[in-house]
């Protein structure tokens, strides 16, 4: 179905048939699917690129994301963290950082793994498929290796030791995404911490925007697209992420209609079917809030879920999203 | 006989929204130099100061680096006045205890971390179990409150057995289902009936506490306190409808 060529349109600006459709499948669903664990999928190059696989091929969205945890920078960076059997890793609080400098991809924590299942997964799928490779955003970076609480007060107390922190952050997320770019993924940059929830745009434009741009900057340089996802409520800085030069914007539960308002007609707008439907919901809920997706964010949208798909949600869920978007049985 | 300085207690609230501790420390001592109940200047000062930067925050004018300050400008002086209670003989007298913990696999806790500053300020012992945490810990920690708070099934007295609220939360739709769980072990604990549960964060809905058989939803902080004080009178009026007095 001719998938890269697809997205390619899409993100030129274009509106391609069938459209673009992917529901966040990550690395713990995906591990699931194939009967690994979280730990093993997360830990092992070649674990992670098998699952990720196999979900592709078993769902058939179109396109392809790496994404193990929030954690993989800043572990590589120094910060400890602590990897369940069976959940999602987390960093310790507050964060035991034992050096704080910039990574070397090849080699620090689990860079390695993610740029590994990177070239594996672009052997599998040749160019058919875009493999998109998760990337923090330095926002999110800087504060799990200050910890997150410490940092928000810096914003308003320390300024200067906050962009320290976004400076050093930025540095290593162009490096690791030169990187991504060399192994054949397209970083796609992630702040969950830089959200709306947390912070007012006035702080978002001063702290999280500038150091998104310049990543975006190195991305379009090294070649490649990017897209930024933000998690909690966006809408009071949507258009400040729009400014980013990001070409594709992931947005959380939020109404698309008004998100499409305050960004216009032409930017590309991915979301954005609950996470809770997807879990929780029945295939035909799921289905009629793809269709809400779809008819509200108008066709500059790549439909997607609201954030990474839970682990054990259904499989049929997924299915019907994909469905729903593409018009089958609608 | 101590006076109460009504514009004293006004500055004290008015310096936690302006996030000044070093404000607060002062306003703190002259409270205790003037002779007035430290407790009244928690309650009408400090944590009405922590009420309006609830409010502030659910009405999106200010967001979280804001609130963190305000609530380190109230430990600030709440330490100074709780020494001083302390100090008087009378020591803490709570509203009752509040146990909070963030679900097992959810590491998100800043929104708990800010309920539990405004529920101290508001006037409960709050048992704070953290992040990530076990659910049987859930109901160890209950269970252990309601022994310290003096409170067992037959109860006599309400004096000597406060309320023990749980606060439960979870920022991922994968992990809202666990408090069910702890919901569920709570009653096969048999403490269900014992203890009032709120549970709240992002992707939570009323709907979905009503499923999960907890007592009450909030959906942001401030409402969380409010709630935490209605479901403890509502324990006590349940121990008077007992005929417990």
């Amino acid at each position: 179905m001719d998938r890269a060529k697809r997205f390619a349109e899409l993100v030129k600006g274009g509106v391609p048939e069938p459209p673009v459709v992917f529901p966040m499948v990550v690395a713990n669903h995906a591990a699931h699917l194939e009967g690994f664990s979280i730990s093993e999928a997360v830990t092992q190059a070649d674990v992670l690129g098998r699952v990720l696989y196999s979900a592709y091929r078993f769902y058939g969205y179109d396109l392809i994301l790496i994404f193990t945890d929030t954690m993989v920078e800043a572990e590589a960076m120094g910060a400890e963290v602590i990897i369940p059997e069976d959940e999602d890793p987390f960093l310790l609080s507050p964060p035991r950082v034992s050096k704080l400098e910039a990574a070397d991809p090849a080699r620090d924590g689990r860079m390695p793994v993610v740029l590994e299942a990177t070239r594996r997964l672009r052997k599998l799928v040749d160019d058919e498929v875009p493999v998109l490779v998760s990337l923090k955003g330095p926002f999110s970076l800087a504060s799990f290796l200050r910890g997150i609480e410490g940092f928000l007060e810096d914003l308003l107390q320390e300024p200067d030791r906050a962009h320290e922190f976004l400076r050093l952050a930025t540095d290593n997320q162009a490096r690791y995404a030169e990187a991504i770019v060399a192994a054949g993924g397209m970083p796609f940059i992630g702040d969950p911490v830089a959200s709306g929830s947390m912070v007012s745009s006035t702080m978002f434009c001063e702290f999280a925007q500038p150091y998104l741009a310049r990543l975006v900057r190195v991305i379009h340089e090294a070649g490649v697209r990017t897209g930024l996802h933000i998690c909690g409520e966006t809408m009071h800085i949507l258009k400040e992420m729009a400014a980013t030069g990001a070409d594709i914007l992931s947005v959380d539960e939020m109404d698309l209609a008004a998100a499409r308002l305050v960004v216009g007609p032409d930017v590309l707008l991915m979301g954005n079917v609950s996470t809770r439907t997807m879990l929780d919901g029945t295939p035909g809920q799921v289905a009629a809030a793809t269709r809400v997706c779809a008819a509200s964010g108008g066709p500059r949208l790549l439909v997607s879920t609201s954030c990474d798909v839970p682990t054990d949600a259904p499989k049929e869920n997924v299915r019907a999203l994909i469905e729903a978007a593409r018009g089958d049985g609608a | 006989m101590m006076e109460v300085m009504p514009e004293l207690l006004a500055q004290l609230a008015d310096a936690v929204v302006a996030l000044a501790p070093e404000r607060v420390v002062e306003l703190a001592r002259r409270v205790i130099a003037e002779g007035m109940p430290p407790e009244l200047a928690i309650n009408q000062g400090l944590a009405a100061g922590m009420r309006r930067m609830g409010e502030k925050y659910a009405a999106k004018e200010c967001f979280v680096p804001e609130v963190l300050l305000a609530s380190r400008a109230m430990y600030a002086g709440f330490e100074i006045l709780s020494e001083a209670m302390k100090a008087s003989g009378k020591g803490l007298v709570t509203k009752g205890k509040v146990v909070l913990g963030v679900v097992q696999g959810d590491i998100h806790d800043i929104g708990k971390n800010i309920v539990k500053v405004m529920t101290q300020a508001a006037g409960f012992e709050v048992v704070d179990l953290g992040r990530s945490v076990a659910l049987p810990d859930f109901v160890r920690a209950v269970e252990q409150a309601l022994e310290d708070s003096g409170h067992d099934p037959s109860c006599q007295a309400i004096r000597s057995c406060p309320s023990v609220v749980l606060g439960m939360s979870s920022l991922m739709t994968t992990t809202m289902p666990r408090m069910g769980t702890v919901i569920e072990l709570l009653d096969k604990a048999g403490l269900r009936s014992r203890v009032k549960v709120l549970v709240g964060g992002a992707p939570l809905t009323a709907e979905f506490a009503r499923r999960i058989g907890a007592d009450s939803y909030a959906p942001n902080a401030h409402a969380a306190v409010e709630e935490i004080e209605r479901l403890a009178k509502a324990g006590i009026e349940a121990f008077r409808s007992q005929g417990i007095e």
